[in-house]
């Protein structure tokens, strides 16, 4: 709040004083000098009254004059001149700074939401205000500053009686009668008292006693000054009267050039509101007087702000009549000014000699000076003052009587009212009184009345003489009357029965400035009267009268105003916050322009505090911009930086050319604070700034041990290791593959302390621990920069930012050892610890989010920390540079020469912080409460001495397969590091896919088949698909891989046997040979896409060997026909790579106990299938003899229909037809372990359960199709290929395919919320299988000769022949009474039966039960009886069959073939 | 009719949620536009103490025209719910803002009761920026 020293009555009081002028002899004047001081000065401090006086006013009634205050000056002293007057009042706003380091600078108040920190006092405003009021010029109008009365002093020791000789120039005097006074000053010290007196004397009889007076001064001698000197603590009553020490360095800083100077033109113009002519219709209208106003020599430039009050009527040259009166007077500026602030320059050379004032004066000699200023006043000036007053109004009292009567009627009479209507236009036809005209008289009259504190008579002595100037159109006297006149009733305050006339003083400010245009004295009557209604509390009316104040003529007084005007809205009951806030920026941009920087920084930080953070974003760019403009040019540079960093925000509604201006500015700016600082501190410090761009997403961050991975040579493939483009979903998968790993090489169980390694840390991994790089070998950072702004960053030099705490074994304690250096010196200590990379250059467009990974490699032990980046922040290289922007400045060196595009923008060298946070944790009570978030080790890496590193290449992998395809690869294997390696394994999510063969040497190179033309048609081989799992050992030669050593083996890729795009993994696992690393093993990972083609597709079917009737031998039991269908699926086609044609080389079986043979006699068929062809062919399996069966291995079959015979029992063939048959869980499901066990076992009792009634049809019969293909490629190159396909035949009558079957996925069923029974439902065996159990044959004579005439009825007996297929012992029951029509599947068969029921019958017993033991045979022997020749199928027996012993759950068996029986009618 | 209009919506801690800018169709591309629409800001913000003292004497919620400032009229509109809709205009065209504001406000309702909306956090639906450039090209610019 803005808290002035002085009430308004007292400013009133002291502004309006009485005058007097001082007119001291040289000698008196270099007396006073001892002192430091002028006489004027001397006698200042106690020109105040401190005691009651009393005047009488003209009506003879006594008024007491409270305080009454004496303004003294000297006679020599002039106005300034109107342009000196300038400087001054800018050097007084100036030199009143707040005190920015004061801690209660201001006082915090809170209007609404809004907490506010307000400078309490301005005392810059009241400086101004008292220069203003002292260097107003005077004016004939009204009396108040003229000088009542004269002193005249002279010295006791000169000799010589002082002439009254007047100067040249005199103050303008009240009255030809002024009052004189005379006073002899003495010196104590130095001259002789009797003298004085003698002097004193002749001057009384000369001159009166009442208006001389003997003043003793300097008690002390300057001798005594100097011993005494250090003693300070006598109060100074002089210091707050004189004018202060201007400071030179002060002075500068500041420019009287209306607008901010030349270092402006280093922004951009964009932001320069005042250079597009959007407001210059204002300025246009008052083009005449800006003419007026640039002839004073300041550059006033007239730069319209948006933001000015446009006046309601222009002013028209508000000061031209006296503006032009001191054209040119600048010259004679300085020495005016230092005229006035030293006042009158006598000993100005010895002034500083003593910092003190006053030191020969003792306390006595202060009283002697109060004595005589109070005898002056009460005993000489009131005196005069009543006698003055008396006369006056004597003589009105008889001129107003005859003027009232006769003017007044005449004027009624004739004259009309002229007043109001033409006011303004009036100015010119001012009526001038002569000096002693009645008018001037009566004002005289009152101004006195009004300095000796004679209100009341004051008011209505202004009141009668406003109406006269107001008749006489004299519109100054007129406005300085109405002036007064409510200036007189407020100083009356509560004892005037009249409430405050502010009409009156608004019309005299309007009056002054529309009719008058006398800016000065508006100004002066705004003052008044702003104080005087702040001071009833109308804050409103007062912000009014300020803003109604605001000219272009002078921006320090709108400034000035303008800033009194919002603190009077603060200060309003319902303060307007807003409105403050407005106010203040206007008179920020006020001051800007006055060229008064200090100030206009303070006012635009003060209305920020109400912008700040609302969302007014365009607003506040302005304000901060100014703010950072202003502190730039003040040398403010941290917190030009700070608030142009402002500006750089995320929704910045500026335009991306406004925000580069704004950035090239930032950095501009942050440049030179850095340049500062570094000169300040004298040194280099080590420690770079932090820059706010770009933004930098910490928790992105990503950690990788390793390097980039090295990319594809030729046909080699290097494994692809890890990098950053990594789903979620995999690292649970690698994660599998490491648990199966570890635990097979750890014996089948997980270590107790085993965590999964990591390669790769994010924001997703588990970061509690750190990290665990290696000596040499690199680490990437992958870093996510994100540019908020518009434009473009540029950032050269990228590097990142580490300590190192190195794990020394020697005593003295590790240094910690970093890279952050303001100078990138080469051959630092730092770079021979950790290799880093440097990015030269990385342009980040606007909005953009970019990802940039660097590489460290550490080369000792310790503990590595990566802590943040360093860069050179830039803008972009844009074509629309400022025009400053060049090589000016101090950098202009620096940033010089021609190097690349990005150095030649200016840039600041500095780092970010890359900080992590872990996760959030929320497990404990207090944790919940709290955001609490776990540590985030991810960038703290601890380095470990050099482990072994493989390196894993493959040559030749294919791209793309047939599905079924065989293609060999060389896989090799290499030591990278330094440290010899052991037990290598490899695990794959797709094991299925490959076959790892041994280790490579140069002769069994070659094709993937072995062959041989060894025609051994069975071979026996024990196949245990048990070991065919997920993890697979590598054997290394010499069960050590040294460092640099290599090897390579042979491994096989078979395509899938689905077409598409199948994801193969390899975790390679390898342990240090040397035991006593911390983590023992290592992995690398490889991952591949295979692009399958579609190729073969073979479908078999096994039925039971169809036996004839007749043939009673059982050997044929044991036979199947296997008819296998072969299909090309490829389609040609041009331009792509297709199959031409497939070839299908050799049909290998691979079981238990089947063999198959050939069916055909020309085995050398053509086998050729061509696009879309299909093949059939028909084998005969044949069960192999028990004694065969003595092994528990696999017999492979092969039937080449091609010469040589392709071994399928030798790899990769065997081990692709044991992959083929394994049944591998997801990987996902695979739970490494049977964490429960009893489950599993549950499970496989399950299985187990009917496996004894699951044989019954249970085959195992596996075909391997071996094939070679003739592949035209996109180039139309043929090539060949080989591959191969299985079949598993299951079951009998069941087509199988070598296609795998698409698991369906399960429909889950709906949702239910209610509670249901959980039916246990007992396990069955499959029905399929509960009807094969038994199969039954019917052995008969076929065809029957009978002579029906003989014998009508014809029997035949028929054999059954039951075979228990399974190893249970099942319960039969033959039915056949129960006989239905089961002839649905035969039914062109049963064309051949005339009445199905009736043609035939079976006799006898009707229903037979037996039981069999496992694979027993039995017969029933049934007779059936024909009652007609004719052919009859018979097989309509029903046979029940049951593994259980309760006969109710007997199921049908299976119809077999149909037995057909002809009958013949033999003629007898 | 003609002439620019600056909208804003301020929100109970005064600050702006939704600013609109209409300028007549044929001065669409005024250069000076981007140049001062800080004032437009302040001269709005400005003049949220005058709506304030003024919403109390009024039952109105259309308070007309609450301050002038150089060539800029400010009127304003307060909701219910005191969100206060601040226009500034240099014509006058009361019928036309009444109605404006009479739209918008309908629309602010509907607006404010999506549930995924909060009071006083900026409005950025299309929606709303679509309807309220459509209301400004019916009642004010149009």
């Amino acid at each position: 709040m803005a808290q002035h020293k002085q009430t308004a009555h007292e400013f009133i009081q002291s502004t309006f004083s009485p005058q007097v002028a001082v007119l001291c002899s040289n000698d008196a004047e270099l007396l006073c000098q001892k002192n430091n001081l002028s006489f004027v000065q001397l006698v200042q401090p106690f020109s105040r009254l401190k005691t009651e006086a009393h005047i009488k006013d003209p009506n003879n009634v006594q008024h007491s004059v409270q305080h009454l205050r004496i303004g003294v000056v000297d006679m020599n002293n002039q106005i300034p001149p109107a342009a000196a007057a300038k400087k001054l009042m800018n050097d007084a706003v100036n030199n009143e700074q707040p005190q920015l380091s004061e801690g209660n600078r201001g006082n915090v108040i809170t209007v609404g939401d809004y907490d506010l920190q307000l400078s309490s006092s301005t005392p810059w405003f009241e400086a101004y205000r008292e220069v203003f009021l002292q260097t107003l010029p005077q004016s004939d109008h009204e009396f108040l500053k003229h000088c009542l009365a004269s002193m005249l002093q002279t010295l006791s020791s000169s000799q010589q009686q002082q002439q009254s000789q007047f100067p040249n120039k005199l103050p303008l005097w009240f009255s030809p009668n002024i009052l004189k006074y005379y006073v002899l000053l003495h010196d104590v010290v130095e001259a002789e008292a009797s003298k004085a007196e003698a002097v004193y004397q002749s001057m009384k009889s000369s001159f009166g006693h009442q208006s001389c007076h003997l003043l003793q001064i300097n008690s002390r001698s300057l001798t005594a000054v100097e011993t005494m000197k250090l003693d300070t603590s006598l109060p100074d009553p002089w210091g707050q009267f004189l004018p202060k020490k201007i400071d030179i360095q002060e002075g500068v800083d500041y420019d009287t050039g209306g607008s901010s100077g030349g270092d402006d033109s280093i922004f951009p113009t964009q932001l320069d509101e005042g250079t597009n002519g959007n407001n210059i219709h204002i300025g246009d209208t008052n083009s005449n007087s800006d003419e007026g106003v640039d002839g004073l020599g300041t550059i006033n430039n007239v730069v319209d702000h948006p933001l000015a009050m446009s006046n309601e009527s222009p002013l028209q040259s508000p000061n031209m009549d006296y503006s032009s009166d001191y054209q040119g007077s600048s010259s004679s500026l300085n020495s005016i000014q230092s005229a006035l602030s030293k006042s009158s320059s006598f000993g100005v050379t010895d002034k500083n000699k003593f910092p003190g004032h006053g030191m020969c004066l003792t306390a006595s000699d202060q009283d002697r000076i109060r004595i005589f200023m109070h005898e002056f006043a009460v005993r000489a000036l009131i005196p005069w003052a009543e006698r003055q007053m008396r006369t006056l109004n004597d003589l009105l009292m008889s001129r107003t009587g005859i003027r009232k009567s006769l003017f007044g009627t005449a004027r009624k009479l004739f004259g009309g009212n002229p007043s109001k209507s033409n006011q303004a236009s009036s100015n010119a036809t001012t009526v001038v009184y002569s000096k002693d005209a009645p008018e001037l008289q009566m004002r005289r009259l009152a101004d006195l009345a009004f300095l000796f504190q004679l209100y009341d008579f004051a008011y209505q002595t202004y009141h009668s003489a406003k109406r006269d100037f107001n008749n006489d159109n004299a519109w100054l006297h007129f406005a300085g009357t109405l002036e007064m006149a409510s200036l007189a009733i407020f100083m009356l305050g509560n004892q005037s029965q009249r409430s405050y006339p502010d009409h009156y003083m608004e019309s005299a400010i309007t009056t002054y400035l529309q009719s008058c245009r006398n800016v000065p004295y508006s100004v002066r009557a705004t003052l008044v009267s702003t104080e005087a209604l702040k001071s009833r509390g109308k804050y409103k009316d007062a912000a009014m009268q300020f803003i109604k104040m605001m000219s272009e003529d002078s921006d320090l007084r709108s400034a000035l105003l303008l800033e009194q005007a919002a603190h009077c809205f603060i200060n309003m009951r319902n303060a307007m916050v807003r409105k403050y806030s407005f106010h203040m920026i206007l008179a920020g941009h006020r001051f800007s322009k006055a060229g008064q920087r200090k100030h206009a920084l303070r006012a635009y930080s003060q209305a920020l505090q109400i912008y700040k953070g609302k969302g007014w974003s365009l607003a506040e760019d302005h304000i901060n911009f100014t703010i950072g403009r202003q502190s730039h040019n003040l040398k403010q540079l941290e917190n030009a930086t700070a608030a142009f960093k402002h500006l750089l925000t995320e929704d910045s509604k500026q335009t991306p050319m406004q925000q580069n201006a704004f950035l090239r500015e930032y950095l501009f700016v942050y440049r030179q604070l850095l340049v500062q600082e570094a000169e300040e501190t004298g040194l280099q410090s080590n420690i770079l700034p932090e820059l706010p761009l770009p933004i930098l997403d910490s928790n992105a961050t990503k950690v990788l041990l390793g390097a980039r991975p090295q990319p594809p040579q030729n046909e080699k493939m290097f494994a692809t290791g890890v990098w950053f483009e990594q789903s979620e979903s995999h690292t649970n998968k690698w994660k599998i593959l490491e648990d199966l790993l570890v635990s097979s090489a750890n014996g089948g169980s997980l270590p107790l302390i085993y965590k999964p390694t990591l390669q790769l840390y994010t924001d997703d991994t588990d970061n509690k621990y750190n990290p665990v790089g290696y000596v040499r070998e690199p680490i990437t950072i992958e870093f996510y920069l994100v540019n908020p702004l518009k434009v473009a960053l540029t950032m050269t030099d990228v590097m990142l930012l580490w300590s190192f705490l190195p794990t020394i074994s020697s005593m003295d304690k590790p240094q910690l050892i970093t890279n952050e250096h303001m100078v990138t010196a080469k051959n630092n200590l730092s770079d021979e610890i950790v290799h880093g990379q440097t990015v030269k250059e990385i342009i980040l467009q606007g909005n953009d989010r970019l990802a940039v990974q660097m590489t460290l490699a550490p080369q000792q032990m310790g503990e590595l920390r990566i802590y943040g980046i360093t860069y050179n922040l830039g803008s972009s290289a844009t074509t629309f540079m400022a025009p400053s922007q060049g090589p000016s400045g101090p950098l202009g060196s620096t940033i010089a020469g021609p190097k690349a595009s990005y150095v030649s923008t200016v840039y600041v060298r500095g780092k970010q912080k890359i900080e992590v946070q872990g996760p959030r944790l929320n497990n404990k009570k207090e944790e919940m409460a709290v955001k609490t978030y776990g540590p985030d080790r991810r960038l703290d890496l601890t380095i470990q001495e050099e482990m072994p590193l493989l390196q894993v290449s493959f040559l030749n992998f294919p791209r793309t397969l047939l599905c079924g395809e065989v293609h060999p690869v060389t896989l090799s294997f290499t030591n990278v590091g330094s440290s010899p390696m052991h037990k290598l394994m490899v695990a794959s999510s797709n094991p299925k896919c490959f076959v790892l063969g041994t280790v490579l040497n140069k002769h069994n190179l070659g094709g993937v088949y072995k062959s041989s033309s060894v025609k051994d048609e069975l071979n026996c081989v024990k196949c245990d698909t048990d070991n065919v799992g997920r993890v697979t050992l590598i054997d290394l030669p010499g069960g050590v891989l040294h460092p640099k050593g290599s090897f390579s083996i042979q491994l096989w890729i078979r395509g899938n046997d689905i077409g598409g795009n199948h994801e193969i993994d390899f975790l390679f696992y390898y342990e240090s040979a040397q035991k006593s690393t911390k983590p023992r093993y290592r992995l690398l990972r490889h991952n591949v896409l295979v692009n399958t083609v579609e190729s073969l597709s073979v479908r078999a079917v096994a039925q039971k060997a169809c036996r004839h009737s007749t043939s009673n031998d059982t050997s044929n039991i044991g036979q199947m026909l296997i008819s296998c269908e072969m299909e090309n699926l490829s389609q040609q086609q041009s331009g792509r790579a297709h199959v031409q044609q497939i070839e299908v080389k050799q049909i290998s079986c691979a079981s238990k106990n089947w063999t198959i043979h050939s069916l055909t006699s020309t085995i050398k068929a053509d086998v050729h299938i061509g696009s879309r062809e299909l093949l059939q062919i028909c084998l005969k399996a044949v069960n192999l003899s028990s004694n065969d069966n003595t092994t528990d291995g696999t017999t492979f079959t092969d039937l080449s229909f091609h010469g040589d015979k392709i071994v399928s029992s030798e790899s990769p063939c065997r081990q692709f037809y044991e992959r083929s048959n394994i049944k591998l869980k997801a990987l996902d499901e695979e739970t490494f372990q049977s964490s429960t066990p009893s489950q599993n076992i549950q499970s496989v009792e399950n299985m187990d359960e009917f496996q004894s009634l699951n044989c019954a049809i249970e085959l195992g019969i596996s075909l391997i199709i071996l094939w070679q293909a003739h592949i035209v490629d996109i180039n139309g190159s043929e090539r060949l290929c080989v591959g191969q396909h299985h079949v598993l035949v299951e079951k009998t009558d069941c087509i199988f395919t070598s296609y795998p079957y698409m698991l369906v996925p399960k429909e889950s069923p709906p949702i239910k919320f209610i509670k249901e029974e959980v039916t246990n439902e007992e396990k069955k065996p499959a029905f399929e299988v509960l009807t094969q159990l038994v199969s039954y044959t019917l052995q008969y004579q076929t065809e029957v000769d009978n002579c029906f005439s003989k014998c009508r009825l014809c029997f035949v007996h028929v054999t059954v022949v039951l075979e228990n297929l399974s190893e249970a012992e099942v319960s039969v029951l033959v039915d056949t009474s129960k006989a239905q029509l089961r002839l649905n599947d035969y039914l062109d068969a049963g064309v051949a039966v005339e009445s199905p029921a009736g043609g035939f019958s079976w006799v006898g017993q009707t229903l037979k039960q037996l039981k069999l033991s496992p694979k027993e045979t039995q017969n029933i022997l049934l007779s059936v009886s024909f009652g007609k020749p004719g052919v009859y199928n018979i097989n309509n027996l029903a046979v029940f069959v049951t593994y259980q012993h309760d006969s109710t759950e007997m199921t049908q068996q299976k119809q077999t073939k149909p037995c057909v029986i002809t009958v013949r009618d033999a003629p007898s | 009719m003609t002439g620019n209009y600056y909208f804003v919506i301020v929100g109970h801690h005064d600050n702006p949620i939704f600013e609109m800018e209409f300028f007549p169709s044929n001065r669409a591309n005024d250069p000076k536009k981007d140049d001062h629409r800080h004032l437009n800001q302040f001269v709005a913000h400005e003049a949220l103490d005058l709506v304030d003292e003024q919403m109390w004497t009024s039952s109105n919620m259309y308070l007309k025209v609450v301050d002038k400032f150089n060539e800029w009229f400010v009127s304003a509109f307060v909701t219910a719910g005191r969100m206060r809709f601040i226009m500034l205009h240099e014509m006058k065209n009361e019928d036309g803002i009444k109605n404006f504001f009479t739209e918008i406000y309908e629309t602010y309702i509907k607006h404010a009761m999506n549930p995924f909306y909060e009071i006083n956090k900026p409005i950025t639906s299309p929606a709303f920026e679509k309807k309220a450039q459509l209301f400004g090209k019916k009642y004010l610019t149009g």
